[in-house]
């Protein structure tokens, strides 16, 4: 079977010596057009639709048409240079890309493309026939009041539309002649004309993808015994802009898909034992907590049977009690009286109107094909503005679905806000109304993102991209168009409104952008060793000083906490100060771990000295700050996976300060409880063994 | 019921909710069964989604103690773990009654058994909950009062939740004790008094809203202008639809072991044009590296190349995650009927993203409301979504739900999402409804109403796959019965008129059915004369001369229909040239 064809289309492209001659913005005639027709060609291509497309160039050096062959001597520099056929990249490249030095017949180039349509074309089944015709008309055509009034009745008869591009036809009183016979050829074919820029305008974004409409067939059934053929179509879905990505290897010499050797996917499946299990060896297992139950186990008698597809009521309800949230599915179709069934539409007709006026919608439950999982939809009654008067289906939710969330209380004095604040956003909500966002000159509609007339910027982006790669093999790809842009844009109409609106706003609300915790924690490492660099850079002779004694007098004055560069003589200097323990605690405990995490000695052996003196401390004075400080560590450790930091720990013996070392700690080293925190905390059971042992023998020695 | 699918981006989300389920065997022995009830429920629920949240259940204020730390007057029904279907036996069968009755309530012991049993998890924990299932008449004794709410102080502090469910079959004044208990859990002065509450399905759903982790689809500052911003959580509030079906895994039949599968992906060598090697060894399989690999999209004819990083770039190329107010437009825009595209999102605001989020949230909650208008957003949830136009909708309790204020978040369909309907025969607009028909029609309509509720439905299917397993794993032999409540009763449908209605209405299908069958008449009548056509001698001098694809393809069946010699293959779906090559064959 032929393809079915929804339009054919024939571009004939004036390319003559008339069209050379460049116009205010430094463009010719020419240049436009191929311009233009580009952008048709590549719309057609990207909306994959069933269009074919056509060429003849007007005006062309060679003559190659079939009125030429009869009628040798006429119908010269007209030339079909590309046959009604699926639109294609190659015919873009193939564009003449200057004009030629001859002049063509316009009308004469109809005349041609018209036969073409009737003799021309074999085998295709061509419903909608559509020429269009580019051209500037400054190549008078030759024909007489009478061959034109014959051409035009025949158009009409064949049911062909003449649109003219690219030339203002539409005053009526041109001196031209040939624009005034253009314009009646247009009117009486119910044609459309533009000048370029209008029409680049309307070919500003891709068409969307051409999608043959699918019947869903079925009787919607009220109780027993009323069944009503209906016919259901999608009108509404969130479908992926492409195709799935087809993987292909790149050929190294040619950067593009080898044509030797190709991607190839499988899945296997490994046994226990490693071993590939084959597909049919393969059963069902349904998980069950941690248990997994082989489905052939179950009984099969429970297992659920949908029935044959079917749209059985349940019931009518209130049109407000199915809000938006209820609805869960993939996008909305529309439900009509049967094709064909009259009394079908009328039943549906008179369902529809009486759901109006009773404010109810139906909910029913659809099996969309034998033995398929039911779910529950709402048909809710349409007068939609395309004259459509139906039923519209969308799905609703199941109970297992709802993931019965729960927020914090906001009905609390603390959350209370004030008339002034409302009002304030009462003002932006005026001020922003997006239904008058243009000045009444500027667009048809004064609405900004009208619904489902919007285009998708990222549709549209992909599909630029493609067709940008397509015409440019190699070329890095193009950032997105300002055109797409747009609809991240408030219009700025809008945004001059809102500007005193918002200010107000801004004065009455206090809000503060909260950091992301672990953000501010790196932040404050940085600068704990930024400042620390700095200080270095300002003591140059610092590098040359023996190491730990020495720092101290030399910058006493500055240390304000204590630093990755030198814990411990900072710890000491500023416990000298009278920095409260507390503080000095929490300092030294950061700067170890800024040590640590920042990996700035390779093997922590600062940290490690550092913990050590700590520790020391601890066991001297209050054991509790290193202790409490430890447990976190070690957690924080555990998550990053640090084990080697842990095993340093067990090493150097730097575990909690026991009970047995300082009676303030509450860390027993007989401890059950704690013996088996330690043991959760680290994977290997050993550690705590050695660790304990090596702290119990310790402790025996000095007993 | 649950959302592990949903891929938090921020880190501090690592690791699973925690939940201790605490049960006060002190209380009345109704209340400890109707407690016990819920408990099941729950952790039966978590089996059936074979969730990953990390369950424990304790009973206190027992006589005897059976417990991890030897807390005194605890027993531990299971330890903190990943809900087992051992445990679930365990709390099924276990008596509480049996345990006997503590002689007084120590809480504070209680409370510091659960940081025991939360600091000696081994996993990671990304939210700690206390569950306490009890009345709220009986405090602890006098000199545990102080140390009681110490603890919970404690807890408070280290990110535990701790939630009372007041199970009771009626309103009763609460202990002040209590009020104190919530004010510290909640570290706050405000503080709602838990509603008595009895049903344990309903328990079970609050112990659910309770123990369940709430992941945002993203967290994002809503830019209402330049330099003014709210912080606010998107959530989902709805599984997809997709989404609801029962995790499977794919097992060895001879063991009924789980298998791993493992996709690999490789390079092989075709042959140049259409001689592919005949056997699966000549296939030559070499690893396949990422920077070899190409995608392609076929366009005008031509494959259209890009390289992986091409493709991921021309996915999203707008930016971060964000959301941004355009403008408002009026509330009446919005008709479900016409304009529903996909699940909506929820919003809420987050103090944890911008502090006075919430003040800011509920001032421009009221303005829509009060002046029925929506707010149009441009939103992009993830880094790899793409970006959508919204509509904010402000509402109150969706889906029946306890949550007081919140915005709908309304995709808005974008023009490439409209799909055209076909030109219908239906669509004249002069058919007049005669009223004696809508009297019918609204007296059945009316008659057959109901009150629909968010989760009246439940997915027939899933629950008579976990009724299934159920039976075969639990050997439970009171099993609730299993109710498709997607099925209408047909008693309403009783006294439906459907005589009257099909008198008035029908017959339906007839006019299809004679229209098909004069199509089918018609067009044999005209194969018949097509087949009449075909000359003889065309035919066979077209064979011998090897033109028979000149004819169409109607004409080449009815040849090969009325004029072969053989027997003919059945020739439906079958291309010219086969047909061509099926004349030559059959029709010599």
């Amino acid at each position: 079977m032929p393809p079915k064809v929804e339009q054919g289309t024939i571009i004939i492209l004036d390319i003559g010596r008339n069209t050379s001659a460049k116009d205010k913005s430094g463009k010719s005639f020419f240049e436009n057009a191929i311009e233009c027709t580009k952008r048709i060609i590549e719309r057609k291509i990207m909306s994959q639709g069933n269009d074919l497309i056509g060429i003849i160039l007007l005006g062309s050096k060679k003559t190659k048409n079939s009125m030429a062959e009869q009628c040798p001597g006429a119908f010269k520099h007209i030339e079909l240079f590309v046959e009604l056929e699926i639109p294609s990249w190659k015919m873009i490249r193939d564009l003449p890309d200057m004009p030629t030095k001859s002049k063509g017949d316009w009308f004469d180039a109809l005349i041609v493309a018209a036969d073409y349509f009737k003799n021309g074309v074999s085998g295709i089944k061509n419903p909608n026939k559509r020429i269009i015709l580019m051209t500037n008309f400054e190549s008078p055509s030759s024909v007489d009041e009478n061959g034109f009034d014959q051409a035009l009745n025949g158009f009409k008869e064949e049911d062909f539309q003449v649109d003219v591009i690219g030339c203002d036809i539409n005053s009526e009183n041109s001196k031209n002649n040939d624009i005034n016979m253009a314009r009646n050829f247009v009117e009486s074919t119910n044609g459309v004309t533009a000048p370029f820029n209008d029409t680049m305008r309307y070919l500003l974004f891709h068409k969307k993808k051409h999608v043959n409409a699918m019947p869903w067939n079925v009787d919607l059934c009220i109780g027993p015994n009323i069944k009503i053929p209906i016919t259901s179509y999608i009108r509404l879905k969130d479908e992926p802009i492409v195709k799935k990505w087809t993987k292909a290897v790149r050929d190294p010499i040619t950067d593009t898909a080898s044509s030797t050797e190709a991607v190839s996917k499988k899945t296997i499946h490994l046994n226990v034992e490693n071993k590939n299990v084959v597909n049919n060896e393969l059963i069902k297992g349904y998980h069950y907590g941690q248990e997994i139950i082989p489905f052939f186990e179950c009984d099969k008698s429970l297992i659920y049977e949908s029935g044959p597809k079917s749209l059985i009521v349940y019931g009518f309800t209130h049109s407000s009690k199915v809000k938006f949230q209820n609805l869960n599915g993939d996008g909305l179709s529309y439900v009509f009286g049967r094709k064909g069934d009259k009394k079908a539409q009328y039943a549906v007709r008179c369902l529809v109107e009486c759901l109006l006026e009773l404010d109810l919608v139906a909910i029913v439950r659809r099996v969309y094909n034998n033995g398929y999982a039911p779910r529950m939809f709402a048909l809710m009654p349409v007068l939609d503005s395309n004259d459509f008067v139906c039923l519209s289906m969308a799905s609703i939710c199941f109970k297992e679905e709802i993931k019965y969330m729960s927020f914090p209380a906001t009905e609390l004095k603390k959350f209370a806000c004030t008339n002034d604040q409302v009002n304030a956003f009462k003002d932006l909500i005026k001020a922003m109304d997006l239904t008058n966002a243009y000045d009444d000159s500027e667009f048809d509609d004064n609405e900004a993102f009208p619904i489902a007339e919007t285009i998708s910027p990222s549709a549209q982006y992909i599909l630029d991209c493609i067709a940008f790669r397509a015409m440019n093999p190699g070329k890095p790809l193009p950032q997105p168009r300002s055109d797409i842009m747009m609809l991240f844009k408030v219009p700025p109409l809008i945004e001059k409104r809102a500007a005193v609106p918002l200010e107000r706003l801004k004065t009455l609300f206090v809000l503060n952008k909260v950091e992301v915790k672990h953000r501010i924690k790196k932040s404050q490492d940085a600068s704990v060793t930024d400042t620390s660099i700095q200080a270095e850079g300002a003591n140059e002779a610092y590098n040359d000083m023996p190491k730990v004694e020495l720092c101290i007098p030399t910058k006493s004055e500055n240390i304000q906490k204590i630093r990755t560069i030198s814990p411990i003589s900072d710890y000491k200097y500023l416990l000298s100060k009278g920095k409260p323990l507390n503080e000095i605690a929490l300092e030294m405990t950061g700067a170890i771990e800024s040590l640590i995490y920042s990996n700035l000695d390779q093997h922590c052996s600062k940290a490690l000295e550092a913990m050590m003196f700590f520790r020391m401390e601890g066991v001297k004075g209050d054991p509790s700050y290193y202790n409490n400080w430890l447990k976190n560590f070690k957690t924080e450790l555990y998550d990053r996976k640090r084990s080697d930091m842990l095993e340093l720990i067990k090493e150097k013996q730097l575990n909690y300060i026991w009970n047995q070392e300082n009676n303030l700690s509450k860390y027993d080293i007989n401890d059950p409880e704690e013996e088996s925190q330690i043991y959760e905390m680290d994977t290997a059971p050993s550690f705590t063994e050695m660790d304990v042992s090596s702290e119990v023998n310790n402790l025996f020695n000095d007993m | 019921m649950d959302s592990d699918d949903e891929i938090e981006e921020s880190s501090k989300w690592k690791g699973r909710p925690g939940t201790i389920i605490l049960i006060n065997a002190l209380e009345d022995s109704s209340v400890t069964a109707v407690a016990q009830e819920a408990s099941c429920r729950l952790i039966r629920q978590y089996l059936r989604s074979s969730s990953a949240h990390i369950i424990g259940v304790t009973i206190y204020g027992t006589e005897q103690t059976k417990s991890a730390f030897n807390t005194s007057n605890v027993v531990d029904i299971f330890p903190m773990n990943v809900p087992t279907l051992d445990g679930y036996k365990k709390l099924r069968a276990a008596n509480i009654e049996s345990y006997g009755k503590a002689k007084e309530l120590i809480l504070s012991e209680v409370l510091w058994h659960c940081s025991k049993i939360f600091k000696n998890c081994n996993k990671t924990l990304s939210s700690k909950t206390v569950i306490i299932l009890t009345q709220l008449n009986n405090s602890p004794i006098e000199t545990d009062r102080e140390r009681t709410l110490k603890r919970v102080i404690d807890l408070a502090e280290s990110y535990t939740e701790i939630k009372c469910i007041n199970i009771s079959m009626n309103d009763y004044p609460i202990n002040p004790f209590y009020q104190k208990f919530l004010i510290e859990a909640n570290k706050s002065k405000d503080y709602i008094l838990p509603k008595a509450i009895w049903d344990s399905k309903a328990i079970e759903t609050l112990m659910y809203i309770h123990s369940h982790r709430h992941l945002a689809v993203a967290k994002l500052c809503f830019e209402i202008g330049n330099g003014l911003s709210i912080g606010v959580g998107v959530y989902s509030l709805l599984k997809s639809s997709s989404q609801s079906h029962h995790k499977t895994s794919k097992l060895d039949k001879e063991t009924n072991e789980v298998v791993e599968s493992v996709t690999k992906t490789t390079k092989v060598t075709i042959g140049s044009g259409n001689s592919f090697p005949k056997d699966d060894n000549d296939i030559k399989e070499v690893p396949l590296l990422k920077s070899e690999l190409l995608f392609y999209q076929e366009y005008g004819g031509e494959r259209i190349e890009f390289t992986e990083k091409e493709k991921k770039a021309i996915e999203n190329p707008f930016g971060p995650p964000m959301i941004k107010l355009l403008g408002f437009k009026p509330a009446t825009i919005l008709c479900k009927e016409k304009w529903f595209l996909k699940s909506s999102y929820f919003i809420f605001p987050s103090e944890s993203v911008i502090e006075g989020s919430t003040i800011a949230f509920k001032a421009l909650h009221k303005a829509c409301t009060e002046m029925n208008t929506v707010a149009i957003c441009i939103l992009c949830t993830r880094v790899n979504a793409r970006p959508t136009i919204v509509a904010l909708v402000p509402c109150t309790n969706p889906l029946d739900l306890d949550i007081e204020i919140g915005f709908d978040v309304i995709f808005i369909p974008f023009i490439e999402n409209v799909r055209d309907i076909p030109a219908f025969d239906n669509t004249d607009q002069n058919i007049v409804v005669e009223n004696a028909h809508k009297v019918l029609m609204k007296d059945m309509l009316t008659s057959l109403q109901f009150d629909y509720k968010a989760d009246m439905f439940e997915n027939p299917k899933l629950q008579s796959e976990y009724r299934a397993i159920e039976a075969k794993s639990l050997q439970e032999e009171n099993m609730e019965p299993f109710v498709d409540t997607t099925k209408p009763n047909l008693e309403k449908f009783q006294d439906i008129r459907d005589d009257l209605f099909e008198e008035l209405f029908g017959p339906f299908g007839v006019l299809s059915i004679k229209r098909s069958k004069n199509e089918n008449e018609s067009s044999i009548n005209t194969k018949k004369v097509k087949s009449e056509d075909i000359n003889e001698d065309e035919l066979q001098e077209k064979i011998s001369n090897k033109t028979v694809d000149s004819y169409t393809i109607t004409q080449l069946k009815n040849i090969l229909k009325n004029k072969s010699t053989s027997e003919v293959p059945a020739m439906t779906g079958l291309k010219k040239n086969a047909l061509v090559n099926l004349v030559y064959k059959h029709c010599k």
